[in-house]
């Protein structure tokens, strides 16, 4: 945001002038090859695509990118697009359960990062041939990481070279939302702070001193009860610890987990000093999940909010700080280091965003009409306008070419994402993740209930009882 | 038996394919697939799924789940939290059911507002419970500051606390169900029996021990009963009010079952779960069906 100010206004027209008119000639000639018959076999046919129901603060955004899709594929295909919501993950799950057991369902299925272990275990999706990624503008017109999250090799193994031609992907990404830090710029002049923190020392210092020149506002929000962030957080900081790397919380072959490192048990303990040791975030924050944190944000009662993304803009939209919003990358340098320690890895986010996957049951012409969908929404027109409602970071060359044109500000985003790391593509984590979640969730009980005071040996079992869980799945 | 013969029994047929289709066949297909090792890699091929014996019984009862408890737990809390709330909701609903039965001036609105709590849908219950509970900043906290009872700070949607903030919204939401049933069985005690014990010369006293406590016994036992089933299968309020997954104190049988399903995708677990509470649940059907004369068969 504050890049964007930066920037010169009447350059930023001219470019998204340029861009608008290469996107409407993409349009257009998309158009007239329909027109000229090339797409006419797809003309009256439906193609259902199953996605999460608009909703929240960026429902009205949401509807309106699902419209422009569906108007873009009519456009270029000739057939119609259908939209299937579904409204919670355990809805989700529940949908693709029922298409993989019943064989039958809808034609592309759109799942989030965390997913990527569980759709390819069903076994219930086919991987994208070469035909498939040449009629999208081929692998090499993606950006890179995002391969790591899309599939596994031919073992189930999660992805390590994603350029291997062994590899399965099963899944084309459309958007990426790599995660950032959301600051109040207001606050950080008020307490003569000129840049955003790029270490956590200097996050907890900027958390302080907030909170000294500003009069009750607290440094930072923290979510440990929320069903995403903890983990996320846990993941993050090991990695710059120089711990099991973050796929390596489970081993590549998916029968070892590694939860108990002194780097993870480091993790943890990290994540509530900010509340317990560096008192920089509000007690209350220890019931919070995303959405009690944010809104603490969007009120002005705290000055950062760690694990926003971009799109998070949408959401700030006619609150108290809808003038103050600054983005930034998270810290990549652990709290009492002046650089990476041995080993650390300096990642800023996780390889995550939205991918459509095609069940195996869709064949023939039906397959080819998923595959013109996975190309409209990759279109530099789709990315550009997904970008323009929801801040959603485009995933391919030419699309990043566009966006980057009409808003400078997503180049940092982008070279974030493309040093992201994705989680491990294991059907055991299915357990990992909710065992660390529940030690997040149960450590900040046990904060809350007895004085703030951190208890390792607490945490240490709490570490061990989700490992040993997870290892009995293994 | 003569007499039996004569009877069109063949028309019975329909309800039973329909019985059979739709309560039999799941509940086989539950016991079956809790023998099996089905989760998401097997689950598309789910009857040729590993047999598992009674290994998912075994580790639901002895091992700690993904989430940090057993079986035994959710039994526990399960059952507390169904009994204690049909204790502490049957003398409410009795007393709302008094308060309304005769006649006054404005008793059909009193009568609509008792109604409120039980026509919410319990997920709005759970989100408005989720913000009654905040900590600090919440209504429960800030009426107990202000009270001096507590220091206006407790966390009751994590730790310990969880299970009363749980257990006080199913009593808030669910005292009418008592209500109701109460105020059907005082509405059917005939006028005659009043009227009757008033020419006796019966006292207030009388009348309650003789005609009111006789009469309501077998509505208030059924109510009681349905109560307890029904709490006891209560997935939507802990699923909504707390985080994901819950605090342990909110880890009833439904929730545990939930979460090895579409979490931990452990469909055989799941599947051991449904079993173990639906042969828990047996007892109170059998009670149910026995005080309602469905179990005794034709004569």
């Amino acid at each position: 945001m504050s890049k964007l100010r930066g920037h010169s206004p009447r350059r930023s027209l001219a470019a998204a002038a340029s861009v608008s008119a290469m996107v409407s000639l993409v349009g257009l000639t998309g158009t007239a090859s329909a027109a000229n018959g090339h797409h006419l076999a797809f003309a009256g046919q439906t193609l259902t695509v199953l996605d999460g129901a608009p909703s929240g603060a960026e429902a009205s955004q949401t509807q309106a990118y699902y419209n422009y899709v569906a108007k873009v594929f009519h456009q270029q295909t000739g057939a119609t697009l259908k939209w299937q919501y579904y409204s919670s993950p355990s809805e989700e799950v529940t949908d693709i359960e029922t298409a993989t057991v019943s064989g039958s369902g809808p034609e592309v299925i759109s799942y989030g990062t965390s997913f990527v272990g569980t759709l390819w275990a069903t076994g219930d999706f086919a991987p994208l041939s070469n035909a498939d990624w040449n009629a999208l503008g081929g692998k090499s017109s993606f950006m890179t990481s995002t391969f790591y999250d899309a599939g596994v090799n031919a073992a189930g193994q999660g992805i390590t070279n994603p350029t291997a031609a062994s590899n399965k992907l099963i899944g084309v990404i459309n958007e990426v939302n790599p995660f950032v830090l959301a600051y109040n710029t207001k606050y950080f002049k008020e307490a003569g702070i000129a840049a955003p923190p790029k270490t956590w020392n200097q996050l907890v210092a900027d958390g302080q001193k907030i909170q000294a020149k500003v009069k009750g506002v607290y440094g930072v929000a923290i979510d440990p009860e929320d069903a995403y962030d903890p983990w996320k957080n846990d993941f993050f900081y090991d990695a710059q610890l120089g711990g099991s790397k973050p796929w390596e919380w489970v081993s590549p072959n998916g029968k070892k987990i590694n939860l108990t490192t002194p780097q993870m048990k480091k993790a943890v303990q990290f994540y509530f000093a900010l509340q317990d040791q560096f008192h920089i975030a509000p007690p209350q924050s220890l019931s919070w999940n995303t959405a009690d944190a944010a809104s603490a944000f969007e009120q002005g009662k705290v000055a950062m909010f760690i694990l926003a993304s971009y799109g998070y803009q949408a959401a700030v939209k006619g609150t108290p700080v809808q003038n103050d919003l600054g983005f930034a990358l998270l810290p990549s340098v652990p709290y009492g280091y002046s650089k990476l320690p041995a080993g650390g890895v300096p990642i800023e986010t996780e390889t995550t965003g939205n991918y459509f996957a095609i069940p195996k049951y869709v064949t023939g012409n039906l397959h080819s009409l998923a595959i013109a969908f996975d190309k409209t929404v990759v279109s530099p027109a789709v990315q550009v306008e997904q970008f323009k409602l929801l801040g959603w970071v485009p995933v391919t060359n030419p699309g990043i070419k566009a966006v980057e044109a009409v808003a400078p500000v997503t180049k940092p985003f982008v070279q974030a994402e493309e040093a992201a790391i994705p989680t491990s593509a294991a059907p055991v984590w299915s357990y990992v993740e909710p065992g660390v979640l529940s030690v997040m969730h149960n450590l900040g009980s046990y904060l809350a209930t007895h004085g703030d005071k951190w208890n390792q040996s607490y945490a240490d079992s709490q570490l061990q009882q989700a490992q040993a869980a997870a290892q009995a799945h293994a | 038996m003569h007499r039996l013969r004569e009877r069109p029994i063949w028309m019975l047929t329909p309800a039973t394919l329909a019985i059979f289709v739709i309560v039999l066949v799941p509940v086989v297909l539950t016991i079956w697939l809790s023998l099996l090792n089905v989760n998401v890699s097997t689950l598309r091929e789910w009857l040729g799924a590993p047999f598992y014996g009674v290994q998912n019984f075994v580790n639901a009862f002895t091992q700690p789940s993904t989430l940090g408890v057993t079986l035994w737990w959710s039994i526990f809390i399960s059952f507390a939290f169904s009994l204690l709330t049909t204790v502490i909701i049957t003398p409410i609903g009795m007393l709302a059911a008094f308060s309304v039965h005769r006649r006054f001036r404005g008793r059909g609105l009193v009568r609509a507002v008792y109604l409120i709590p039980y026509t919410i849908p319990t997920f709005v219950t759970a989100l408005t419970a989720r913000v009654v509970f905040l900590n600090g900043s919440g209504l429960v906290d800030k009426v107990l500051g202000a009270l001096g009872i507590t220091n206006g700070q407790t966390y009751w949607l994590i730790g310990p606390h969880a299970y009363w903030a749980m257990q006080l919204t199913e009593v808030w939401a669910t005292w009418p169900f008592i209500y109701l049933m109460t105020l059907a069985g005082l509405q059917a005690i005939p006028k005659e029996h009043y009227e009757a014990s008033a020419l006796d010369g019966a006292t207030k006293a009388q009348r309650i021990r003789h005609i009111i406590v006789p009469e309501l016994s077998g509505v208030l036992k059924l109510a009681m009963l349905l109560s307890t089933i029904f709490h006891f299968g209560n997935f939507t309020l802990a699923f909504v009010m707390f985080s994901s997954p819950p605090p342990p104190g909110a880890e009833l049988l439904p929730i545990a079952a939930y979460y090895n399903a579409f979490n931990f995708f452990d469909f055989g677990a799941a599947a051991a779960i449904a079993v173990v509470t639906m042969v828990i649940l047996l007892v109170p059907a059998y009670i149910y069906m026995r005080s309602t004369r469905l179990a005794g068969g034709l004569k």
